[in-house]
C-alpha cells in the first residue's frame, strides 16, 4: 500500500512567486474595494491609540517612561498586524475551497500569502509609527538594528499558528469563532497598553510563555529605549514560537490531504 | 512510457451528516457518537496512459469520472493505491481557478497564470497569446466584474491552454462557451494531439470523446467496466446503461434499438452505426431549434416489441409521445404524436436520425443513386451540406450497408409511406462538429400556419429498416 504522488510543477522558487501574487491580489482587492486604500489600515490602530491614550492617561494613569500615545502606538501596530493576520488565515482555507478543490499547490502557500499581504501593510503602518517617534523627539539608536529579527519573529510565529488555527478551522467550523474570543482575551494577555514593568515579577516566567508578550516588549526596548531585546526573553519567545511552528506544520501537514475532501 | 499510471486506487469520502463543531463535541461528543458514512467514489481503478495517447473517460454522472481526474491533478489523495504521472499536468478543470471579480482582466492572467504553475516570465511572453486567443483585447483593463460569463470563461481556457503542460486532463469544458469558441477549443486540443502530448478526456457527448480520443475508458461506479477501442466501449456504454427512466431497448436478432432520452440509437453487432444526435426530432420556434434530446423523457410503456415515450419540451408548450414498434423483420415504424398546450409558433419541424460517417453511399426512390462528399464542411458554424433533396412522400431515402476492416454496416432506410406531400426528404452530410450522415424529414410551415392551436398533432410517421447488405 504506497501513496506516491510525485506530481509538482516547476521549482521550488516558483512557489515564492505564488505567494507573491496571492499577497499582490489581497491587497490590491482590498484597496480597490475601499476608497481610503491603506488608510483604513492604519486607522485602526490610531483610533485605539486615541482611545487607550484618553482613557489610560487621564483615567487611570499607568506611569511609562515616554508619552503614553507613542509608547501605546508601538504595541497597537504589532498587534492589529498579529490580529488582522491571524483571523484572516483561520478562514482563509474554506475561503479559499474553489481553489483548494480545482488547483494543486502545497496547501500552506494560502496562510503564508495572507501573512505576507499583512506584512506588507504593516511596514506602511511602521513608516507612521517612525512620523510619531519623531514628533516625539524619541531618538533612534542603532538598536534599530534588531527590528527586523523582532518582525521575522513575529511573522514565525503568526504563521506557526495560523497553520494550526486554519487547518483545523477545516474539520471543526467554529474554531474561528474561538480564534476571535482567544483574539480579545489574548490582548490583554500581552502588554500592548500598559508596560511589561506592572507584571508581578513572580509571574512573568509564565507571562512570557506567551511569544506575543516578548516580541512587544522587544518592539518597544528597540524602538523606544533603545535597548537590545532581553536575552533571555528572546531565547524563550524564540523557542516558544519555534515550537508553535513546528506544531503548526505538522497538524496542517497531515490534515491537508483531506482539504479538498473537507472544503 | 507510461506517462500516467493508476494502481489498485481507491478513494472514499467520509460524509458528516452536520458540520463539525469543537465546542460541541467536547460538551457532547462523549454522550454520542456522530454518524458518519463512508462514500467510496473509486473502488478500485487501475489503468494505464502512454505518452502521446489521447483517452476518453465516459461514464454516468457521479461514476467517479472527475474524481479520477482530482487525483491525477494531485488535487486529492487517494485512501489507497499509488498514483504517477510524469510530466506537468494541468487541467481544463479549473477555469478561472484564483479570479478575482475585482481584478482587472489583465491582473487576473497573472494571477491565475501563477496559480496553475506558470512563471512571471512566461505569463510576459505569453501574455499577448493568451489575450488574443482570448479574443477580449478591448476589455482587458476591466475589471472582471463587468465580464459576461462567457467572456470569463473564455480568458479561464485561454490561461488554462496556454500554460503548456505534457499532460492535459480536460473535464467537460467543451460544454461552455458559444460555438465558435468550441470549435476553436477541438481545434487546439487537436493541436495538443499533434504535438503528442497526454491527453485524458471526460465528456459527456460522446460524439467529440470518439472525435478525439485513441482509447475510450468505461467509469461505473467506481471501477473500470469497460476498455478498449472507442466504438466499441462507446456501444457497449449504450448497451450498459441499463433501464432508467428515459431509457428502453428492444432487440431483434443483430440489431439493439436503445431509445435514451430522446434520441433512438442502433446498434448492429453490438457496435453503434448511429451517431451523435442519432435518431431524434427538432423543432424551430422563432429563432431557435429545440432538439429532442434536450428534452425532459420518459418511458411509459415497454415491452419486447414496443416502445412507447414522453417527453415534455422545457421552454416550449410542446410535447411529443414516441411510439418505437417492431412492425416486421428488422423493420421499426416511428410514429409520433405531438400535444401543444398554448399557442405556439413552430416554423420547421424535423425528424432526422444521424448515422456513422462510414457510410458513404446513397440511394432513393426512383433509382436515384449517389455518394457522399468525402469530407466535411470546415466551419462549425456553417449549415449542414445537402446532399440529396425529394419529395418525402410515398419515397424513401437510404444509406447502403458494407463491409470493413472486419466491422459490418447494414444499410438504413428511412421510408415515409404515409407523409402527406408537405414533407421533404433530405440526405445531409452534417457539419464538422457531428461529422454524421443525416436521413432527415423535414417539414417547413409557410407563415400563415405556423401558429399551432392547443391540441394534438400528427407529427411525423416513418419506418426504419436495417438490413444487412
Amino acid at each position: 500500500m504506497t501513496i506516491n504522488n510525485p506530481i509538482k510543477t516547476v521549482s521550488k522558487f516558483h512557489y515564492i512567486e505564488l505567494v507573491y501574487n496571492l499577497a499582490k491580489k489581497d491587497l490590491k482587492v482590498r484597496y480597490k474595494t475601499a476608497a481610503l486604500g491603506f488608510l483604513w489600515a492604519i486607522l485602526n490602530p490610531l483610533l485605539m491609540m486615541i482611545v487607550l491614550t484618553v482613557i489610560f492617561s487621564i483615567f487611570f494613569r499607568i506611569k511609562t517612561d515616554q508619552p503614553y500615545s507613542v509608547f501605546v502606538l508601538t504595541g497597537l501596530i504589532p498587534w492589529a498586524f498579529f490580529n488582522l493576520s491571524l483571523s484572516s488565515c483561520t478562514n482563509s482555507i474554506v475561503d479559499n475551497s474553489n481553489l483548494i478543490k480545482k488547483v494543486y499547490f502545497p496547501r500552506e502557500i494560502i496562510p503564508i500569502s495572507i501573512v505576507t499581504a499583512n506584512l506588507i501593510n504593516f511596514f506602511f503602518s511602521i513608516i507612521i509609527l517612525f512620523l510619531f517617534l519623531l514628533f516625539f523627539k524619541i531618538r533612534l539608536t542603532y538598536m534599530v538594528l534588531f527590528l527586523p529579527v523582532t518582525i521575522a519573529l513575529q511573522v514565525l510565529f503568526t504563521i506557526g499558528i495560523s497553520l494550526l488555527t486554519s487547518s483545523l478551522n477545516v474539520y471543526y467550523r467554529d474554531i474561528r469563532y474561538i480564534v476571535e474570543a482567544a483574539l480579545l482575551m489574548w490582548f490583554y494577555a500581552t502588554p500592548v497598553f500598559y508596560p511589561v514593568t506592572m507584571v508581578p515579577e513572580r509571574l512573568k516566567t509564565y507571562y512570557f510563555l506567551n511569544p506575543m508578550a516578548g516580541i512587544i516588549t522587544s518592539y518597544r526596548r528597540v524602538l523606544l529605549e533603545g535597548l537590545p531585546p532581553d536575552f533571555y526573553m528572546f531565547l524563550e519567545t524564540s523557542f516558544t514560537t519555534l515550537a508553535v511552528c513546528l506544531i503548526g506544520y505538522v497538524i496542517f501537514k497531515r490534515i491537508e490531504p483531506v482539504f479538498a475532501d473537507l472544503v | 512510457m507510461a506517462a500516467i499510471e493508476l494502481n489498485n486506487i481507491k478513494k472514499s469520502y467520509f460524509i458528516h451528516h452536520e458540520r463539525k463543531m469543537i465546542v460541541k463535541d467536547i460538551i457532547f461528543g462523549f454522550l454520542k457518537r456522530k454518524k458518519v458514512k463512508e462514500f467510496v467514489a473509486l473502488k478500485d481503478i487501475s489503468f494505464k496512459v502512454e505518452q502521446g495517447e489521447s483517452v476518453g473517460l465516459i461514464g454516468d454522472n457521479g461514476s467517479g469520472k472527475t474524481t479520477i481526474l482530482k487525483v491525477l491533478s494531485g488535487v486529492t489523495v487517494p485512501t489507497r493505491g499509488s498514483v504517477s504521472v510524469k510530466g506537468r499536468v494541468a487541467g481544463l478543470l479549473e477555469l478561472g481557478a484564483g479570479f478575482h471579480h475585482d481584478l482587472t482582466g489583465r491582473e487576473n492572467i497573472y494571477l491565475n497564470g501563477t496559480i496553475l504553475g506558470l512563471s512571471k516570465k512566461e505569463i510576459n511572453e505569453k501574455f499577448d497569446q493568451i489575450v488574443e486567443y482570448s479574443g477580449i483585447e478591448d476589455f482587458i483593463d476591466m475589471p472582471l466584474r463587468k465580464y459576461s460569463s462567457g467572456m470569463f470563461v473564455r480568458l479561464g481556457f485561454s490561461v488554462a491552454i496556454h500554460v503548456d503542460p505534457d499532460i492535459l486532463l480536460i473535464d467537460e469544458v467543451l460544454a461552455v462557451g458559444d460555438q465558435s469558441f468550441q470549435g476553436k477549443c477541438l481545434r487546439t486540443i487537436e493541436k495538443f494531439k499533434e504535438q503528442k502530448k497526454t491527453l485524458i478526456f471526460v465528456s459527456h457527448d460522446l460524439n467529440i470523446v470518439r472525435h478525439i480520443c485513441d482509447r475510450v475508458i468505461l467509469i461505473d461506479r467506481g471501477e473500470v467496466a469497460a476498455e478498449g477501442n472507442p466504438d466499441k466501449v462507446i456501444s457497449r456504454y449504450w448497451l450498459f446503461i441499463g433501464e432508467k427512466r428515459g431509457i428502453a431497448r428492444m432487440e431483434l436478432e443483430d440489431l439493439t434499438l436503445i431509445f435514451n432520452n430522446g434520441r433512438i440509437i442502433f446498434l448492429w453487432k453490438d457496435v453503434e452505426i448511429t451517431k451523435g444526435l442519432s435518431g431524434y426530432t427538432s423543432l424551430r420556434s422563432f429563432v431557435k431549434w429545440f432538439d429532442s434530446t434536450q428534452v425532459d423523457w420518459k418511458v411509459v410503456e415497454r415491452d419486447e416489441k414496443r416502445i412507447l415515450a414522453r417527453g415534455k419540451w422545457r421552454g416550449l408548450p410542446v410535447s411529443q409521445t414516441w411510439e418505437m414498434k417492431i412492425c416486421g423483420e428488422r423493420e421499426i415504424s416511428w410514429n409520433i404524436e405531438m400535444e401543444v398546450t398554448e399557442p405556439v409558433n413552430i416554423a420547421k419541424e424535423q425528424a432526422n436520425i444521424m448515422l456513422s460517417d462510414k457510410y458513404t453511399e446513397w440511394e432513393s426512390l426512383g433509382e436515384k443513386k449517389g455518394t457522399m462528399p468525402e469530407s466535411f464542411r470546415e466551419n462549425i458554424n456553417d449549415d449542414w451540406e445537402k446532399v440529396y433533396s425529394t419529395k418525402a412522400a410515398k419515397s424513401f431515402i437510404k444509406l447502403l450497408g458494407f463491409k470493413s476492416d472486419g466491422t459490418e454496416y447494414p444499410s438504413v432506410t428511412f421510408d415515409f409511406e404515409s407523409l402527406s406531400e408537405e414533407y421533404e426528404a433530405n440526405i445531409i452530410n452534417s457539419n464538422p462538429a457531428y461529422k454524421g450522415r443525416v436521413l432527415q424529414c423535414l417539414k417547413e410551415n409557410n407563415y400563415s400556419r405556423q401558429t399551432y392551436a392547443p391540441g394534438k398533432y400528427n407529427y411525423f410517421s416513418g419506418k426504419f429498416s436495417v438490413k444487412p447488405e
